[in-house]
C-alpha cells in the first residue's frame, strides 16, 4: 500500500487531542482549546531562539474558504493561553460555525506537519483521511457541513518561529483529501473495543454486553455526550447536554482570583493543575507564597460529580431501547479529573436505591480520538478494498 | 540580607541578594562565595561595571566563546530537536507495537468495516 497520512482530532471544548499516524508512525498532540489576536507591539522578542518551543508560540494566519479572510493572525493553544485578550470557548458553542475550530484545527494539522519536514520552511503536505468529531447535539445537523469546509487545500502562515531566518516565516499547504465525522461518546467506544493496528475486535467482553445495552457518558468542557450502544452499535434515541467541567472551572479560577488574588491565564492552566494531582493544588500569588487551593476546587468537582450522574440517572431511563443497560461507562477528560467525587457521589445513589455502577477505562481521556483514528483508517480501508473489489471485477 | 558594592570611581553601585532568579530559566539562584569575591575584588579595584559587562556579554552570547566547539553544539542541538519531536527518525517505520501501517490482508471483511462506518461515522 501506499505511504498515507492520517489524522484525527478530537475538538474538545477545553482541549484539542490529536493522533497522527505517518507512514505508520504515530504522533500524539493536545493544545488548549484557546485563540488570542497576535499583535507585533506586544510581542516581546526573546533573548534567544533557542529559548523558545515552537508548540507553546504557535502564532498562525490561516489562508481558507472556511474562514473569512481578515488576515489576522492568532496565537493559538499554550501561546494564547498566557495572552490578556485570550477568548476561550463560550457554553454550547457551535464548534461547525466558529472560526477557532478552523484556525486551531489547521494549525495543529500544520503543526504536525512541521515536525515532519523540520528543514523546510516551504511544506506541502497532505492527509489522506482526516477524522474529527462532533458532540451528539451537533452531529446529526452539522457534520456534513463540517465535512465540507474541512474539504480542500488550505495554507497555514507560522509567524515568528524560532530557528527560522528573517522573516521568520514557515508556510504550510495542507490537502485534505478525505474527512470522516464522528460523534464524541461513540468514537470512545470504538477506541475501547478496537485495536489501533489491526482494527479487529480486541474487547469481546464488552462487545458482548453491548448486546445487553452500554451507556457511555463522556464528560468533556462544555458538554456531555450519552450513548447508548445496542449489540455493537450506537443508538439513536440518546442525547448530549450542554453541560461540562468548563463552569466549574470558571467558578475555580473566579474564587481563587478574589479570595488568593492569584489568576490562572486560561483553563487549561487550571486543568493541568488539576490532572497533576492534589498535591499540586496551590498557587503562588506572590514568589515563594504558597496558598492551598483544594477548598475552591473539592466543592466545584462535587457538584460537577452530582449532576453528571444526575444527567446519568435521566438518560438511562428516558431511553426504552437501552433500559435493560448492563454497563455504565465513564470517558473524558474532565470524568478523570472528577473520578473519586464521581465514585463517591455513586455511592449516595447506591444508597438510595438507584445505583450506577461506573467503569472508569484506561485512557479514558483520549478514547476518542483513538476511536477517531480507527475511523480514519477504515475509511481509508474502504476505499482501497472497494476499488480492489472493483478492479477484479473488471 | 542584602549587601551593596560601590565603584565611587566609575558611580557603579549593585546590591546583591542571597538568591537571584534566573531570568532565562526562572529558576531561583543562590549567589555563589566565588561570585561574590569577584564582586568584591573588582569593586576594589574600580571594575565592577567591566565585570558586569563581561558576564552580561558572555551570558547573552554564549556561542562566541564556544566557537571551537561548534560541531559539537550542531549535533547536541540537533539531538535536543530529536527529543522534542519525541518520535524516532523518520524511515525508520515502526514505533514499539510493531507495524502500525494499514496492510490489505486485514483480516477484517469489507462488510464489517462498511458497518462500522455507518453506524459511527458519517
Amino acid at each position: 500500500m501506499e505511504k498515507q497520512n492520517f489524522l484525527a482530532v478530537d475538538i474538545g471544548n477545553s482541549w484539542y487531542k490529536a493522533l497522527a499516524s505517518d507512514n505508520g508512525i504515530f504522533s500524539e498532540y493536545q493544545l488548549p482549546n484557546a485563540i488570542a489576536l497576535f499583535d507585533g507591539e506586544f510581542y516581546e522578542k526573546p533573548y534567544d531562539d533557542e529559548d523558545i518551543i515552537l508548540e507553546e508560540n504557535l502564532i498562525v494566519e490561516v489562508k481558507s474558504p472556511a474562514v473569512i479572510d481578515k488576515r489576522e493572525i492568532f496565537y493559538i493553544g499554550k501561546g494564547a493561553a498566557r495572552q490578556r485578550d485570550v477568548s476561550l470557548t463560550g457554553f454550547n458553542n457551535q464548534k461547525v460555525d466558529e472560526d477557532r475550530t478552523y484556525l486551531l484545527l489547521f494549525g495543529l494539522a500544520a503543526y504536525h506537519a512541521s515536525l515532519q519536514f523540520p528543514e523546510e520552511t516551504d511544506i506541502n503536505y497532505s492527509i489522506d483521511q482526516l477524522a474529527v468529531s462532533l458532540p451528539t447535539t451537533q452531529y446529526k445537523e452539522r457534520k456534513s457541513r463540517l465535512r465540507d469546509k474541512l474539504a480542500g487545500t488550505h495554507t497555514v502562515i507560522f509567524h515568528k518561529v524560532p530557528g527560522v531566518p528573517e522573516p521568520k516565516e514557515l508556510t504550510v499547504k495542507l490537502e485534505i483529501k478525505e474527512i470522516i465525522v464522528g460523534a464524541e461518546g461513540a468514537c470512545a467506544y470504538l477506541g475501547l473495543t478496537r485495536d489501533q493496528e489491526t482494527l479487529e475486535i480486541k474487547n469481546e467482553e464488552l462487545v458482548k454486553e453491548s448486546q445487553k445495552g452500554i451507556i457511555i457518558g463522556d464528560l468533556g468542557g462544555d458538554s456531555v455526550d450519552f450513548v447508548g450502544i445496542k449489540n455493537n452499535r450506537p443508538v439513536a434515541s440518546v442525547e448530549g447536554e450542554p453541560f461540562g467541567i468548563n463552569q466549574f472551572l470558571d467558578n475555580i479560577i473566579q474564587r481563587v482570583s478574589k479570595k488568593e488574588l492569584f489568576r490562572f491565564d486560561s483553563r487549561a492552566e487550571l486543568e493541568e493543575k488539576l490532572a497533576a494531582g492534589q498535591s499540586e493544588w496551590y498557587v503562588e500569588p506572590f514568589a515563594g507564597v504558597r496558598k492551598d487551593i483544594s477548598k475552591y476546587i473539592i466543592p466545584q468537582l462535587k457538584s460537577m460529580a452530582i449532576k453528571y450522574l444526575e444527567h446519568f440517572d435521566r438518560v438511562r431511563s428516558s431511553s426504552t431501547e437501552i433500559k435493560g443497560a448492563v454497563r455504565y461507562i465513564a470517558v473524558g477528560g474532565a470524568a478523570k479529573l472528577a473520578r473519586k467525587q464521581i465514585q463517591e457521589a455513586a455511592v449516595r445513589w447506591s444508597e438510595r436505591g438507584r445505583p450506577i455502577e461506573l467503569m472508569f477505562p484506561e485512557d479514558m481521556e483520549k478514547l476518542n480520538v483513538q476511536g477517531l483514528m480507527i475511523l480514519a483508517k477504515m475509511n481509508q480501508l474502504k476505499k482501497v478494498q472497494g476499488n480492489h473489489v472493483i478492479s477484479t471485477k473488471g | 540580607m542584602f549587601r551593596t558594592y560601590t565603584d565611587y570611581v566609575n558611580k557603579t553601585a549593585l546590591t546583591l541578594p542571597d538568591k537571584f532568579i534566573d531570568v532565562r530559566t526562572g529558576e531561583s539562584i543562590e549567589v555563589l562565595p566565588k561570585v561574590l569575591e569577584q564582586i568584591e575584588y573588582h569593586s576594589n579595584n574600580s571594575t565592577l561595571i567591566h565585570l558586569v559587562l563581561t558576564a552580561l556579554n558572555s551570558y547573552l552570547q554564549p556561542k562566541s566563546i564556544n566557537n571551537g566547539n561548534s560541531l559539537l553544539l550542531e549535533e547536541i542541538r540537533e539531538i535536543k530537536r530529536m527529543m522534542q519531536m519525541g518520535y524516532l527518525p523518520r524511515g525508520n517505520g515502526q514505533i514499539g507495537k510493531g507495524p502500525a501501517q494499514l496492510n490489505e490482508t486485514s483480516n477484517l471483511d469489507l462488510n464489517e468495516v462498511e458497518d462500522v462506518l455507518e453506524a459511527f461515522g458519517g
